[in-house]
């Protein structure tokens, strides 16, 4: 077995010589093998290095006719013209150029060259003609660079002296060339020896693996720039990537996450928060009532009775409380939850010593009619840190860090209003091409919130709606993509790579 | 949040300098205010809901010269004057309190009307929470006699002209043909006698809380303007007049007082004392993260408009302008204090990560979940939790079973929370018909299913379930998936036992059970159910409870927080 690894070009080469059987130029090989000529060049270079060919460089040039000479290569050259004109009988030198249309310069040049060629002669003033072949090596050249185009002169088979005669005219140019002849060693032909055409298949089979048998086959070229077919590969969905993306940002910050029921009471959504019951928030264009089952409980009577007397007093929070008759069947009706800010008061509740610091990325649902900008139910991300000392600034540094974390850039904030906090602050980050925005809502606790809840240290809490900033970051400006039903737009989603799209 | 229309222009002459539109921004913004837009001549402008006061040119004119020092903090003031309203017993329990005062002398542009109508209205639909706790009407002084009686009358004893109107109704008639009418006739809904407020030549000035008369508008002409207020809580009514005679005031009038009989009491409003809060500094320094001393807090909150009226210790005692409706607890004064030092003074501390972050348990199990079914080549998506009965039940041949029901839906796709996901995938599935198959998808999330322990009565459960979709695609293909995903939780031991569900094409369903718990049920999609969500391709399915299988495998505890070390 020949051990020798030839690439494709190579083997079409050997083959090429092997059927030309003599020697052949690389512009032949080039122009009927169709290969570029500098991929020619190497893998010539390369066989020769492996002794399968021999290569004797040549000078040559390439030739190519001159708009005169395809003018003569057409009309035939002029002394063939002159020649045919006296065939008929002789005539004064006068009578032909009248006959042929040539003025006296062309006239004498035809003359000129048709006597050197001894086609005719003058006797007495008058042309007679004497004997002329069919065609002379002049104007076979002519004929076959007119046919063939541009042409080495060694492949044009005519005499160098014609070559020249047909320059010196300036019927053809010339470009020097150097040509490559190439032809077999004994070693390449020995090889292309190998029986020719092995049998072609299409695929490698266990079997011609074990059996070795690949080694004699072809196996068939692909077209390996065509499309394959799609492949849709399991993928995350986007959106929920995104949402775990901003929650690995906050489990490094530090935060635990905490989740609460869907189904909340207006206790644990709004009473607790020290929102009023007449709170336009709770009226049924705010918040979704729930019609079955349409009452919960309150887990805890003496928090009730805590808040209850907040609100309507104030109890002993130092505040004026709202003024009015708290009603403990309101606190029970079912809605669906309308803020994360639900999660956080369970949760404090039932984490009281200091430090804490949670997190919530869950739904909340609001009447509202989908559409590009609505939507009935949406994320929130929702997180509080308390502990004695915590300010404002810790806030502050919180949201900054949030948004550097998630790669959204510099933060700027706003005093702001929100009925559980006091004080608020609002969150705007810089989009580069939207500008400011909005993207958190943030602030301390109320005294009215945490005093109920038997909290005795300050609460920094944040809500960010999520939706939006997601929408931003993945490029999507219809909210219900989000959520969106269209599976191929799945499988096209390239995956979310962090910071605005 | 309310949003108001202002004039540049007229702001800047409240003002009394000229302040270029970023200037004016800038300091909106830190007063809580953000500038939207600013075209021509016009400023739109979003205000606080907690700073009803700010919701005119005058309010945020006032607030800018004390946040830029043009202005000192003051008292308000008052002079007497003689328009009396008598409060009938009978419009007691229709609408018990009044409060009344004039401003007399003002010039009125036309800029300056459109401001008054703003503030009105922004009261109204916000503060005022729409007319039902209170109401504003603002007259032409001059149009009626000081002697003025608030009663409330039978509709049809009730006959004037309402304003933007030009024939006399009957309350009936104003209640069903005008516009303000019908939107708030619920407001007097159950009530046999309507609030009136006429002077004592039977001339009408409103039917509160929903229209005026037409005689008393006002207009650029008006000089002197008369204003009542109208409610159910006699401290937001009160409040609500100081906001709009001080705003009006603003334009050069000055307030007189008006005298209030009742049957049993007498009243002389505007009531316009300064609230008076404590504020300890100690505990405003910590809150806010800066250290206050009496000399920043005090100057602060002058910026707020509050006058300092002396320091104990470090409890500092400070007046607030009778035009603040929000004050509830000093908490909001340390707010105020907050903002008149600047929140863009305020710089960030980046508290140090103390604690160890941790996912729910839940969010692990699903995370590992998610990605084993994606290495199956399943898609996920992701669905809203609301959808409805029709998609629940009836698509899916099964009897009504219970769902938490929304009592005000939006919309019929929308009307309650699933209590499956197996229907959400092949209502999914369902839109993507012309799609190229195999079709393999996937869901990992909640579910609300009722329960009468829980105190919301409902519990959210997580689940998720996977659908396969295909010319052929069987029992056998989605088993295969449901044990791969099993076998790379690490489970072992379940047992499969065939199941009668209405939803699968019978002896083609099995529930799964382990450790005796049905976490799982999978089978081939009934041909009914197919058809009813229009889909031509057989389908497979499963849904597994991953909430159950987190108790089950005991990872709550693994994963908890306490595990880790925390208390």
């Amino acid at each position: 077995m020949v051990s020798l690894r030839l690439s494709g070009v190579e083997l079409r080469v050997l083959k090429a010589l092997r059927r030309a059987g003599s020697e052949v130029t690389a512009s032949q090989l080039a122009t009927e093998e169709d290969v570029d000529r500098s991929a020619l060049m190497s893998a010539l270079e390369r066989l020769a290095s492996k002794g399968l060919v021999k290569l004797e460089r040549v000078e040559d040039e390439l030739l190519e006719l001159t708009p005169e000479g395809l003018s003569y290569a057409e009309r035939g050259l002029p002394e063939r013209r002159l020649y045919e004109a006296v065939t008929a009988g002789p005539a004064t030198p006068a009578e032909l150029g009248a006959r042929l249309g040539l003025d006296g310069w062309a006239l004498s040049i035809a003359l000129g060259w048709a006597r050197r060629k001894g086609w005719v002669k003058v006797e007495g003033g008058l042309v007679k003609a004497l004997r002329a072949p069919e065609l002379d090596e002049d104007e076979a050249a002519l004929r076959r660079l007119a046919e063939h185009g541009p042409t080495l002169a060694s492949s044009l088979g005519v005499s160098r002296e014609c070559v020249r005669r047909l320059k010196e005219r300036t019927l053809i140019s010339s470009k020097p060339l150097v040509e490559v002849k190439v032809k077999l060693t004994d070693k390449g032909l020995a090889l292309t020896e190998i029986p020719e055409a092995p049998v072609e298949v299409g695929a490698l089979t266990p079997e011609l693996l074990r059996t070795e048998a690949w080694a004699s086959v072809k196996f068939k070229p692909y077209d390996v720039s065509a499309e394959p077919p799609p492949v849709y590969p399991g993928r995350k969905h986007p959106y929920l990537e995104f949402l775990e993306e901003v929650r690995r940002v906050l489990v490094a910050m530090g935060f635990e996450e905490a989740e609460g029921p869907f189904v909340e009471t207006e206790f644990w959504n709004f009473d607790v928060l020290f929102q009023a019951q007449d709170h336009p928030a709770r009226e049924i264009h705010d918040s979704f009532r729930v019609k079955r089952p349409s009452r919960g409980w309150v887990e805890d009577p003496e928090l009730e009775e805590r808040v209850k007397r907040t609100h309507e007093d104030g109890w002993v929070t130092g505040s004026t409380g709202w003024r009015y008759r708290w009603d403990p069947e309101v606190a029970r009706r079912l809605v669906l939850r309308t803020q994360t800010t639900a999660v956080s008061m369970r949760y404090l509740a039932t984490h009281k010593s200091p430090p804490v610091r949670m997190f919530c990325l869950s739904k909340v649902f609001r009447p509202d009619v989908l559409d590009a900008k609505h939507s009935m139910e949406f994320m929130q991300l929702e997180g509080i840190y308390g502990d004695h000392g915590v300010s404002l600034r810790h806030l502050l540094g919180i949201i900054e860090e949030l948004a550097s974390a998630l790669g959204l850039g510099e933060v700027k904030f706003k005093p702001g209003y929100f009925p559980f906090t006091e004080p608020s602050v609002e969150g705007f980050i810089k989009h580069p091409k939207l500008g400011w925005v909005e993207f958190v809502g943030a602030g301390m606790f109320r005294p009215e919130v945490l005093k109920p809840l038997g909290v005795e240290f300050p609460v920094a809490a944040w809500g960010i709606g999520i939706e939006r900033l997601a929408m931003i970051a993945l490029g999507i400006d219809d909210i219900r993509e989000l959520h969106s039903r269209r599976l191929d737009w799945l499988r096209s989603r390239p995956v979310y790579l962090g910071g605005w799209s | 949040m309310p949003t108001i229309t202002v004039s540049y222009r007229d702001l800047c002459s409240l003002v009394g300098r000229d302040l270029t539109v970023d200037e004016v921004s800038q300091a909106l913004f830190l007063h809580k205010c953000l500038v939207e837009s600013a075209v021509g001549d016009e400023l739109s402008i979003e205000v606080n809901a907690d700073r009803p006061d700010m919701l005119s040119a005058e309010g945020l004119a006032r607030a800018l010269r004390l946040f830029m020092g043009l202005e000192e903090p003051k008292l308000y003031e008052a002079v007497d004057g003689d328009v009396v309203i008598k409060v009938d017993p009978s419009v007691l329990n229709v609408r018990p309190y009044i409060m009344s005062a004039v401003v007399r002398g003002v010039k009125l542009s036309e800029e300056a009307v459109r401001q008054i109508m703003t503030l009105q209205e922004k009261l109204h639909l916000t503060y005022c929470r729409r007319r039902s706790k209170v109401s504003i009407g603002v007259h032409d002084l001059d149009a009626v006699s000081h002697k003025i009686t608030y009663a409330a009358l039978k509709p049809d004893e009730i006959r004037f002209v309402p304003l933007d109107e030009e024939e006399e109704m009957a309350g009936r008639e104003i209640l069903e043909r005008t516009e303000k009418g019908r939107e708030y006739a619920h407001l007097l809904r159950g009530f046999d006698r309507y609030p009136l407020l006429y002077d004592s030549e039977g001339k009408v000035l409103s039917m509160p809380p929903i229209i005026n008369s037409v005689i008393t508008k006002v207009t650029e002409r008006t000089r002197n303007i008369l204003l009542d207020v109208t409610g159910t809580d006699e401290l937001m009514v009160s409040r609500v007049l100081n906001v709009m005679a001080l705003n009006l005031a603003e334009r050069g009038g000055v307030i007189e007082y008006v005298t209030v009989e009742y049957p049993d009491r007498r009243v002389k409003a505007p009531l316009l004392d300064p609230l008076e809060v404590e504020v300890d500094l100690a505990e405003a320094s910590k809150l806010i993260g800066v250290d206050l001393t009496p000399g920043l807090a005090g100057e602060a909150l002058k910026r707020m408009g509050y006058i300092v009226k002396g320091l104990k210790g470090s409890k500092l005692t400070a007046l607030a302008p009778p035009y603040r409706c929000d004050i509830l607890h000093p908490v909001d004064v340390v707010e105020d204090i907050a903002v008149g030092y600047g929140y863009d003074k305020l710089t960030p501390i980046r508290p140090p990560v103390t604690e160890v972050g941790r996912e729910l348990g839940i969010t692990r199990l699903s995370s590992k979940a998610r990605e084993l079914m994606i290495g199956l080549g399943y898609q996920e998506v992701s669905s809203y939790v609301l959808t409805s009965e029709e998609v629940l039940f009836n698509k899916m041949r099964l009897p009504y079973r219970e769902a938490v029901v929304l009592e005000n839906p939006v919309s019929s796709e929308y009307t309650c929370l699933r209590t499956w996901l197996t229907p959400i995938l092949l209502d999914f599935l369902s839109r993507n018909k012309h799609v190229a198959y195999p079709q393999r998808v996937f869901e990992c999330g909640d579910v609300v299913i009722l329960d009468e322990e829980a105190p919301t009565s409902t519990r959210v459960e997580r689940r998720l379930a996977a659908a396969l979709c295909d010319r052929e695609a069987g029992y056998e293909d989605i088993q295969a998936a449901l044990y791969a995903l099993l076998k790379g939780l690490g489970l072992k031991g379940w047992v499969v036992e065939p199941e009668e569900h209405p939803s699968f094409i019978e002896g083609r369903v099995a529930s799964l059970r382990l450790r005796g718990f049905k976490v799982a049920v999978l089978g081939e999609v009934h041909p009914e159910v197919l058809r009813a969500f229009n889909l031509e391709m057989p389908t497979a399915c499963f849904e597994l409870n991953l909430t159950l299988l987190l108790k089950l495998l005991g990872l709550e505890g693994r994963w908890s927080v306490a595990a880790a070390g925390k208390a």
